[in-house]
């Protein structure tokens, strides 16, 4: 009985938001609520009504002729060809075929010009919708800040990678909508009790502290406390569900593969279905000043499947319907070829896939021109997709921040979302 | 009290203040100008606080951390009546106040921002031995803003600008936000939306102060500076209504500063690859006296406030970024007299946060009256609940489980050993024991900020830093007994009742009540024959209590 710490009084558990709307999951007993949100009937609650994303983060620059864009039989198309996908007219590149099949699920952004061919600047505007340094939150954040239910069961904004950058996601919003780094499957840090202290000597701890809180709370503004207490009921929670980073079915694992990425997307999975609002997966290693086909066709084909398997799975699930899925990059790869039959750094002309909530799916939106070295139609950048997600997240991207004395806008105002993408 | 005669009050009080300016000291007028703003919530008012209460906040406001056991046992058995000024000026006067200082000034100024350039250890030593020196801010700003990094002696307090590359965009809106207390973020791209005082012209008025200016990289050294050229405007549009601008250097309202006529020779030294460009006349260093000349009134206004939100936990005006027309200070008068009191005094910030935490305002009890009805909190009827900064935590925390004052005693002998004589209660040889425990600790510090450390001031508490106090190595090493710590020193206490008494003052600065200290004897006594884990645990309990996570 490891789950059941005894330590969360009830209306801990539930979100207040769904307490207060007196919802089916209120009327459930205290043990199946105990349980938490591995049962069946809270799970459905929170697919049915909790908005989500899945990032998956191809680090270094995707090249999009490889990808989403390729140009076969051009000057600068490279050696492989194109596939069609599971929507008539949309072809993509060979090198993703199990994607293909899922296209349908999918839509495809062509005309990205982000006018930056820094790994920092680009990633930084993909993920704030604004240029430069400025201080403003990612969109995981965002999301969590307005999506995540009150008490959420998991940290609402988690990072599944294997190394990278530190990065200041929430900016001014509460340091609980920041990013939460998972070091690959492993769990968070700290979540094992120091040296010998067992359970009980725990739990014991927990009680007195919450006994201190209490006196302390009765003369002072409870607000403060409220908060500082619930950090704890999550570390708790999370501690509670250790379980998730230990053991992943071998069964699952055959279907998503047993390399990094592959157990990362298992993960993610997981993460979305026990409450996270935003999962971020990095896949590292698109950098290809050199070798850049070698390296796609590497890449790529250890992308493809754990992928595809995870898009599949959320839909079968019934989980695609509240998960916006975005397939992104800092900026993709140069038309040209270099010496080392690389392809250098690219914001001016590539693509990126988006698909699940809200999002109007199996078309192409914007075009480059046949070589792709310049967009040709519905030319867009890090600010319109950056409506363009929270848009289809049913977050209103042209309202200001809830923010006490400010007025931040959400979205850059200066641009807007692309309509024809929203469903 | 009827409206009238709050009114007739105020007006008497306002005459009788400005009639005796020279007497009444600043923190009585404070006082007087609060009170008056509380009307008839007056009653609801908390007591002064009690000795203890007070003990632990000016402690952790003035110091950064809380009491040692013996010193909160000293204070709170000292008859003395004048005993709370005796300690203000006590840990004014301290190292730990320059330290405690500097991670405010260096958190406001540079907001944790990486390494670039210049290493952040030695900029951090220039704002300690800045505090420590008592340097009027309006001299610190003035070092700050013109500094270009060549002259080895102040090339750490370039930092301010390298560490933003000399982006244009990020180095005017810091200067906004920092000096002038205006977060033009938004007038970047045009006039703001919203705030009329926020023009585009404002923005890029500073910008023109450091267009010309551009990073240098001496290929020898391999070190960056700032060079500038000796032409190069500003021109701007805004998006909303594509109208074309220019602006020469111009800060706010003030009248624009034109070029002087060009001379012949433009250069003192010409801008190549291998040299540095050093104009003649340099427009970049038009900015720092026009910023902290008095006919700037914002500056002042803008440091004041950060003063008095620095203690009392909340700014006059909020977001301390934020100060435009439509979004006026609580108390106008309050803060145009500790404005005009910084510009009389020279902008000693020492002699103002003294004023400030000896006003009975700031010394009033955090416990409130009534908690049923929501009080304003503008009107400081009770002392606001502030979150320890990661800082003030990690200190505060090394501090309660004995780990200071160990490495504070083994570092003495460090220093003994180079030198017999050394004697930590002279002066600059406390400075340099405080610098060198402070190096000593610095990573465990490094572990906290990295937890703690938010883009917001506002509270916000997460699973990871329940995490890292509950179960984080770092504290659970703390709490093994050695070299006199706390644990070591608690191991051998027979009596439970004189353990809870110990746990309370180090921890808490405080005694426990009767009903505190049979709750943890019970607690301790669970735990039977393992006494030192049970210690450990009833440590660890209060280390993540809120009573020891907030300042209040």
């Amino acid at each position: 009985m490891k789950r059941n710490t005894g330590c969360q009084p009830l209306d801990h558990l539930l979100s207040r938001r769904n307490f207060l709307a007196g919802s089916a999951v209120a009327g459930l007993g205290g043990a199946a609520v105990l349980g938490g949100l591995s049962s069946p009937l809270v799970a459905q609650t929170l697919k049915r009504d909790q908005k989500r994303i899945l990032q998956i983060y191809l680090q270094g620059g995707v090249s999009q002729l490889e990808s989403w864009d390729p140009k076969p039989g051009t000057e600068y198309g490279g050696p492989f060809q194109t596939i069609p996908t599971s929507v008539p007219g949309i072809h993509i590149c060979e090198l993703l075929p199990q994607t293909a099949q899922l296209m349908h699920l999918l839509s495809i952004v062509r005309g990205i010009n982000l006018k930056t061919d820094d790994h920092h600047q680009g990633r930084l505007f993909m993920e704030k919708g604004r240029r430069g340094e400025g201080n403003y939150p990612y969109v995981g954040s965002v999301a969590a800040r307005y999506l995540a239910p009150d008490e959420s069961p998991l940290p609402s904004y988690v990072h599944i990678s294997t190394r990278g950058l530190e990065d200041d996601t929430a900016a001014f919003l509460d340091a609980r909508f920041a990013q939460m780094k998972l070091e690959g499957v492993a769990p968070p840090a700290n979540m094992g009790r120091p040296g010998q202290l067992a359970e009980n000597g725990f739990l014991r701890r927990s009680k007195f502290r919450e006994q201190l809180n209490q006196q302390f709370a009765s003369r002072r503004p409870k607000s403060l406390v409220d908060s500082y207490d619930a950090s704890f009921h999550r570390a708790a929670q999370l501690m509670a569900r250790q379980e998730l980073f230990e053991k992943q079915s071998e069964k699952e694992l055959d279907r998503y593969g047993r390399h990094d990425f592959g157990r990362f997307c298992l993960l993610a999975r997981t993460m979305l279905e026990e409450g996270s609002t935003c999962v971020k997966v990095t896949h590292h290693g698109y950098d290809t000043h050199a070798e850049n086909f070698n390296f796609h066709v590497e890449q790529l084909g250890e992308f493809d499947t754990p992928f595809a398997t995870l898009l599949g799975d959320l839909e079968q699930r019934g989980m695609l319907e509240s998960t916006l899925v975005m397939i992104y990059s800092e900026f993709g790869r140069t038309p040209k070829i270099n010496h080392r039959y690389g392809r250098d750094h690219w914001g001016s002309a590539w693509s990126i896939a988006l698909g699940g909530c809200g999002i109007q799916t199996g078309a192409a939106i914007g075009a480059t021109n046949a070589k792709g070295t310049e967009v040709t139609d519905r030319e867009v950048h890090g600010g319109h997709l950056f409506h363009t997600y929270l848009q289809a997240l049913g977050i209103d991207s042209t309202a200001n921040h809830d923010i006490p004395g400010r007025e931040i806008p959400i979205g850059d105002p200066a641009v807007e979302a692309i309509k024809e993408l929203l469903s | 009290m009827t409206p009238r005669i709050t009114s007739l009050l105020i007006f008497l009080i306002l005459a009788d203040a400005a009639n005796a300016q020279e007497i009444v000291p600043l923190h009585q007028q404070v006082d007087q100008l609060i009170d008056a703003s509380q009307g008839d919530l007056a009653s609801h008012a908390s007591s002064r606080s009690g000795d203890a209460e007070f003990l632990r906040r000016i402690h952790l406001d003035l110091a950064g951390q809380v009491p040692g056991h013996e010193e909160a046992e000293q204070f709170l058995t000292d008859e003395d009546p004048a005993k709370r000024e005796k300690l203000i000026d006590h840990l004014l006067a301290s190292p730990r106040h320059a330290r405690h200082l500097q991670h405010h000034l260096d958190v406001m100024l540079m907001q944790r921002l990486p390494k670039k350039h210049i290493e952040p250890v030695q900029w951090q030593e220039y704002l300690y031995r800045s505090v420590l020196e008592n340097k009027p801010w309006n001299q610190l700003v003035e070092e700050i803003l013109t500094a270009d990094g060549v002259d080895k002696e102040s090339r750490s307090s370039a930092r301010f600008m390298l560490a933003r590359d000399l982006n244009f965009d990020d180095t005017t809106r810091d200067i906004g936000r920092i000096f002038l207390g205006r977060d033009m973020q938004c007038a970047q791209c045009h006039d703001h939306p919203s705030i009329d005082d926020y023009l585009q012209r404002h923005y890029y008025g500073i910008t023109a102060f450091l267009k010309r200016s551009y990073l240098f990289k001496d290929s020898k050294s391999g070190e960056t500076s700032i060079g500038e050229k000796a032409e190069g405007g500003v021109k701007f549009t805004s998006v909303f209504t594509n109208e074309e601008d220019s602006t020469s250097p111009r800060l706010l309202d003030l009248p624009a500063i034109e070029d002087p006529e060009v001379a012949e020779e433009p250069y003192v030294s010409k801008p190549e690859k291998e040299s540095r460009g050093v104009p003649k006349y340099s427009r970049r260093l038009q900015l720092a006296p026009i910023i902290i000349s008095a006919q700037n009134r914002n500056f002042r206004i803008n440091i004041a406030n950060r003063c008095w939100a620095m203690v009392m936990g909340r700014g006059l005006v909020e977001p301390l970024d934020m100060m435009h027309s439509t979004n006026p200070p609580t108390h106008p008068e309050l803060l145009e007299l500790l404005a005009d009191e910084l510009l009389d005094n020279g902008y000693d910030l020492r002699a103002l946060i003294r004023q400030l935490v000896l006003s009975e305002t700031y010394q009033r009890s955090g416990e409130q009256v009534e908690r049923e009805q929501a009080l304003p909190k503008h009107l400081y009827l009770y002392a606001e609940l502030k979150p320890l900064t990661p800082e003030q935590l990690a200190w505060s925390t090394m501090q309660s489980v004995g780990l200071a004052a160990a490495t504070w005693r083994e570092q003495v002998a460090l220093l003994k050993k180079d030198n017999p004589s050394f004697d930590p209660d002279n002066a600059e040889m406390a400075a340099t024991l405080e610098s060198a425990v402070n190096t000593a600790l610095q990573a465990h510090v490094d572990s906290f900020v990295a937890i703690f450390a938010s883009g917001t001031n506002r509270f916000s508490a997460t699973a990871s830093q329940a995490l890292f106090l509950e179960n984080g190595e770092l504290i659970t090493d703390w709490l093994k007994p050695a070299n006199s710590n706390l644990l070591d020193r608690l191991k051998d206490v027979e009596e439970l009742e004189l353990v809870a008494r110990q746990l309370y003052f180090s921890l808490l600065s405080r005694p426990p009540t009767s009903g505190e200290s049979a709750s943890l004897v019970s607690f301790l006594e669970q735990f039977g024959s393992e006494r030192i884990a049970g210690i450990a645990q009833a440590t660890r309990a209060i280390l993540c209590s809120a009573e020891f996570r907030f300042n209040h």
